[in-house]
């Protein structure tokens, strides 16, 4: 029997955490290729998450968001940032040719976002918790 | 240090000493108890973890950027993170402290351990044996693994947890249990599941693909992503428990099969008092597995391509007929319940886009284990012996073949080998105890001054006997054949 818990939400935080903590040194101007390597792979999930094709594909072993419960708390957290595009937001990250105050900027509004799914990921987690 | 930070650096060292008293638990030094060599890597790795978090704690407060209110915050939330992760830790601690070497079934741990690592590409694996206080048995590496692995990416010059360890829980009451612990198999096939080739699980997803695509028929391309992903993931979960099984299966033989029917007492299912009452044998429970009924189904498909269903028939036990029941039960008597009321819609087409999966994990274990015998033979040739053992009250580690008298004088004539001896694996050990157990306790008791076989202590206090002898049998048996190799 594979064990039953809320483990996979406390994955996905910890994912979410990855590129926190990538996004956060890429604002303190300290690492550049980190943030670049980790947004790549989201946007990459995120692209695979909408393609019907790869539902069925070993690549979801790797996707941050290939199984269910993942996807469902992105949708989640997608619909409390309505005007915010995170897939445009993370290409604007990629692109050298955008101001560094611009990118810088964006790369904050990523942090919020991810922020939140970290924070939607550990409420999941510790539901089974209160006293 | 302003106030904010030093709210922070107050909540780091409360997380600070949270790790410390984990840690503490990790300390195994002196002679007694005594662990396996994976849980010794287990506890070390742990404490190296710990300190890893405990020097990044010391800095967090005074990295924390003050002059940005986001990434202050964000900075801040990972603490939160990281004191969740190590809740998560501290649930394997103390399970895998109480289960030292006197607490676990070592014989037969050991004989598995030597037979999975047989398997091609596994030669260095390893397990990590930890007590559960539920009565189940469950494989936790993949959470571990993953947890640690991401762990490292956000904790400076943490260890990874390493790639060949496997975690495998027991029931904490079980340790001297032999029958029900071959259950410990189907956990290791979790592990081998997850180390599937990318080729293989293309394999399984593709058949999964092609299975809800042809029970959903002209509906499929109304069906959301989301559903599409959630019928997947269902499909996913019960291949793997039969892929698990067939594993099992072909790792201790029929043995597998009784012990799960013993531990959930599917042998009720016989006796169905009313239709609802087979719902406990009938459906699956929860979206993780698949109907218990079925599974023993799949399981006779099995054991009917390995050669063992034969075997298996012979047996004079009430689990045979049950095994019987499972094979002819027809696929439209299964249900699928679910309490979700947005996945209604959907649960009879998965449940029958299900039925089109085990061959294609079937044709996965074939391949996986290719070239590991699934023990039929030298249950053939020792059960008989085993038996006549086992009903004389003697350990049978070391059986003597070609003793009787008709082999004696064919070799006095020069015609075959004449009276050998013999070292029977725990595959034949296990399959015939099992089968002694089922069908020959009574005659057991009638043949012993003392017990009585119609009460129920006797009985059970003569299974504990035959379940020791069993677990001795492997223990020598394995000690003699690496002496014979030597």
């Amino acid at each position: 029997m594979l064990a039953e818990s809320n483990a996979r939400y406390l994955s996905l935080a910890l994912d979410a955490r990855k590129v926190i903590d990538a996004l956060i040194l890429f604002v303190k101007e300290t690492d550049t290729p980190r943030m670049e390597t980790l947004v790549g792979k989201v946007l990459e999930s995120l692209n695979a998450s909408t393609d019907r094709e790869r539902i069925f594909s070993s690549a979801q072993r790797r996707s941050l968001f290939g199984d269910y419960e993942r996807m469902q708390t992105l949708e989640e957290v997608k619909r409390e940032f309505p005007t915010e595009n995170i897939g445009e937001r993370l290409q604007e990250l990629l692109r050298n040719d955008v101001d560094a105050q611009l990118r810088k900027k964006s790369a904050e509004q990523a942090i919020q976002f991810f922020c939140a799914l970290e924070g939607r990921a550990l409420e999941r987690y510790t539901q089974a918790m209160d006293m | 240090m302003n106030p904010e930070q030093d709210a922070v650096l107050h909540d780091a060292a409360s997380l600070y000493r949270f790790v410390d008293s984990v840690c503490a638990a990790c300390n195994i030094s002196g002679e007694f108890p005594s662990y396996l060599e994976s849980s010794q890597h287990f506890f070390r790795y742990i404490q190296v973890l710990g300190e890893r978090t405990q020097t990044f704690l010391q800095s967090v407060a005074l990295s924390l950027a003050t002059d940005s209110a986001i990434t202050f915050n964000a900075e801040r939330q990972k603490l939160a993170t990281l004191r969740f992760t190590w809740f998560e830790i501290h649930k394997y601690v103390r399970p895998a402290v109480n289960a030292h070497t006197l607490n676990i079934p070592s014989p037969l741990l050991l004989s598995l351990l030597q037979r999975f690592r047989s398997i091609e590409g596994l030669g260095n694996r390893d397990f990590v044996i930890l007590h559960t206080d539920n009565v189940n048995y469950f494989e936790a590496h993949a959470s571990v693994r993953k947890l640690t692995s991401e762990l490292r990416l956000i904790i400076p010059d943490a260890p990874g947890f390493p790639e060949r360890f496997g975690v495998i829980e027991f029931p904490y009451s079980q340790a001297e249990s032999v029958f029900l612990n071959t259950l410990i198999a189907h956990e290791m096939g979790h592990f081998l599941f997850q180390e599937l080739t990318d080729l293989a699980f293309d394999k399984l997803l593709r058949a999964i693909g092609d299975g809800i695509k042809a029970a959903f028929g002209t509906e499929y391309p109304q069906l959301t992503d989301d559903d599409i992903r959630w019928c997947r993931d269902v499909l996913l979960n019960w291949a793997e428990e039969i892929f698990c099984d067939f594993f099992a299966l072909w790792m201790v033989g029929p043995c597998f099969s009784l012990a799960y029917i013993e531990l959930l007492d599917l042998t009720v299912g016989l006796y169905p008092s009313a239709a609802p009452s087979t719902a406990y044998v009938m459906s699956p429970v929860f979206s993780s597995h698949p109907a218990r009924l079925f599974r023993l189904r799949e399981h006779v498909e099995l054991l009917k391509t390995l050669g063992w269903w034969q075997e298996v028939l012979q047996y004079k036990t009430h689990y045979v007929r049950l095994l019987q029941k499972a094979e002819t039960t027809p696929l439209t008597y299964y249900i699928f319940y679910s309490d979700d009321p947005s996945k209604q819609h959907l649960l009879t087409k998965t449940l029958q886009a299900f039925f089109q999966i085990p061959n294609t994990v079937q044709e996965i274990v074939r391949e996986r284990m290719s070239g590991i015998d699934p023990g039929l033979t030298e249950f053939q040739l020792y059960h008989e012996s085993i038996e006549q053992y086992l009903q004389n009250g003697v350990v049978p580690s070391t059986v003597i073949v070609g003793n009787s008298g008709s082999a004696r004088c064919l070799s006095a004539v020069g015609l075959g080998d004449g009276p050998q001896v013999r070292h029977p694996t725990f595959v034949a050990i296990l399959n015939t105890g099992y089968k002694f157990y089922l069908e020959s306790l009574p005659a057991l008791l009638k043949n012993i001054d003392g017990p009585d076989s119609t009460s129920c202590s006797d009985r059970s206090a003569w299974m504990k006997r035959l379940e020791t002898w069993t677990m001795k049998a492997i223990e020598d048996s394995e000690l003699l054949r690496a002496a014979q190799r030597r």
